[in-house]
């Protein structure tokens, strides 16, 4: 699915500049341990850590986009980071379960 | 739901005894703690990747009934004897996050907060 | 000599806590991993060094094993993964990112002796791996990575780097 059709049908708001790539999977996590062993290249990230170690994880798997859940924006420095590495950066207003279920919804697995 | 047939549905293992526990109808899913005390879930199941003993006393605060560890996590000793302790369940799926979200989502458990 | 493209996949993933202690004698700072379930946050002298516990983090570290030709390398020699920032014409790590561009992202592996006194560090093969690991998860290819040693760096007790660790997961805020 690409990124436009989640963005759209799920109400996201971008906070960085962004590509409409092809998402390949969800991995859900609020740990950078977790995201370097676990999640799979171009997939959406969905978590609640917006610290720039959480940047560091997505870049060095090739996360295709981060979803912060329940509205969690990261810090200036944070965000210019992820626009530096090309990792696109969106935010939902609801929480992990909820955004999970809506994506679920969509067909995403 | 019952505590068994949310288990079955994750396929999870049981690491400590599962009895006595009422039907659970909701459930919190994060990594982090904060999120768990800060949107109160009292009689939820938790879904989480962190095995530390905060984990725990985390469900205890909340009001957490079960505990579930994603990604095939497995707590310490220490940990799983402090869930004894506080008679609450703790399981292991080898599941990440979102397969375990979803699958809880089409059984109809909804999301606690 | 093997002649294998190798393609490498995550093997042993040991999950714990990256310890970080300094020397408040010669400032140096040392890391190491740990698989305790409570992360030891005790005092000791080794040596000239007298370590004091600086910051305990959850953590990953593993191995990487060929899935076709089986040779596995063994990388309990690394401590973590920082993702350089560094642009430092007189570190030799700032200069490699200078000279490779902002589509290449550095990333340093940790050995547990920042000071090098022994001169050991994350081997050469650990590193080779980790970069063709990584770079062969890369779907978009749009990117590229490269992994270095931590001793390619003028001073990594004052890099600025992002270590990829887990802070604030059992904080309060």
């Amino acid at each position: 699915m690409k990124i436009s059709e989640v963005v759209n049908k799920t109400g996201l708001e971008a906070l960085t500049s962004w590509d409409d790539e092809e998402l390949t999977g969800v991995y859900i996590s609020d740990m950078v341990s977790d995201i370097i062993t676990g999640a799979t290249g171009c997939g959406l990230l969905l978590t609640l850590q917006t610290h720039k170690s959480l940047i560091a994880a997505a870049n060095l798997v090739d996360v295709g986009a981060v979803v912060f859940a329940r509205d969690k924006r990261p810090a200036a420095d944070v965000v210019e980071l992820a626009e530096k590495a090309g990792i696109a950066l969106f935010s939902t207003p609801v929480d992990t379960w909820s955004y999970a279920a809506k994506l679920f919804e969509l067909g995403m697995r | 739901m019952k505590l068994a047939e949310i288990a079955a549905a994750l396929s999870c293992t049981a690491l400590t005894p599962a009895d006595g526990v009422a039907d659970i109808e909701t459930v919190v899913a994060s990594d982090g703690m904060s999120e768990i005390l800060a949107f109160p879930s009292p009689g939820a199941v938790m879904l989480t990747g962190l095995t530390n003993i905060q984990s725990v006393r985390t469900a205890v605060v909340a009001d957490v009934h079960a505990i579930v560890y994603v990604r095939g996590k497995q707590p310490a000793a220490p940990v799983l004897e402090l869930a004894r302790d506080k008679g609450i369940p703790v399981f292991t799926t080898k599941l990440g996050m979102f397969e375990a979200c979803g699958i809880l989502y089409v059984t109809g458990l909804k999301g606690a907060m | 000599m093997s002649t294998c493209a190798h393609s490498w996949s995550m093997t042993g993933i040991r999950s714990g806590y990256l310890v970080v202690e300094g020397c408040y004698h010669c400032g140096a700072r040392s890391s190491f991993f740990s698989t305790e379930p409570v992360a030891p946050v005790d005092e000791y002298r080794e040596g000239a060094h007298f370590w004091e516990h600086l910051a305990g983090y959850q953590a990953v570290t593993f191995d990487l094993r060929c899935d076709s030709c089986g040779k596995t390398i063994d990388l309990s020699d690394m401590m973590g993964l920082m993702l350089s920032t560094c642009d430092d014409p007189g570190c030799e790590v700032g200069r490699l990112s200078l000279e490779l561009g902002k589509k290449t992202s550095i990333y340093v592996a940790l050995c547990a002796d920042s000071s090098h006194a022994g001169g050991a560090c994350v081997s050469d093969a650990g590193v080779k791996a980790l970069t063709e690991y990584f770079n062969q998860r890369l779907h978009s290819r749009r990117r590229s990575i490269v992994v270095v040693p931590c001793k390619m760096c003028d001073r990594i007790d004052r890099c600025t780097g992002i270590v990829i660790a887990d802070t604030g997961l059992t904080d309060f805020y």
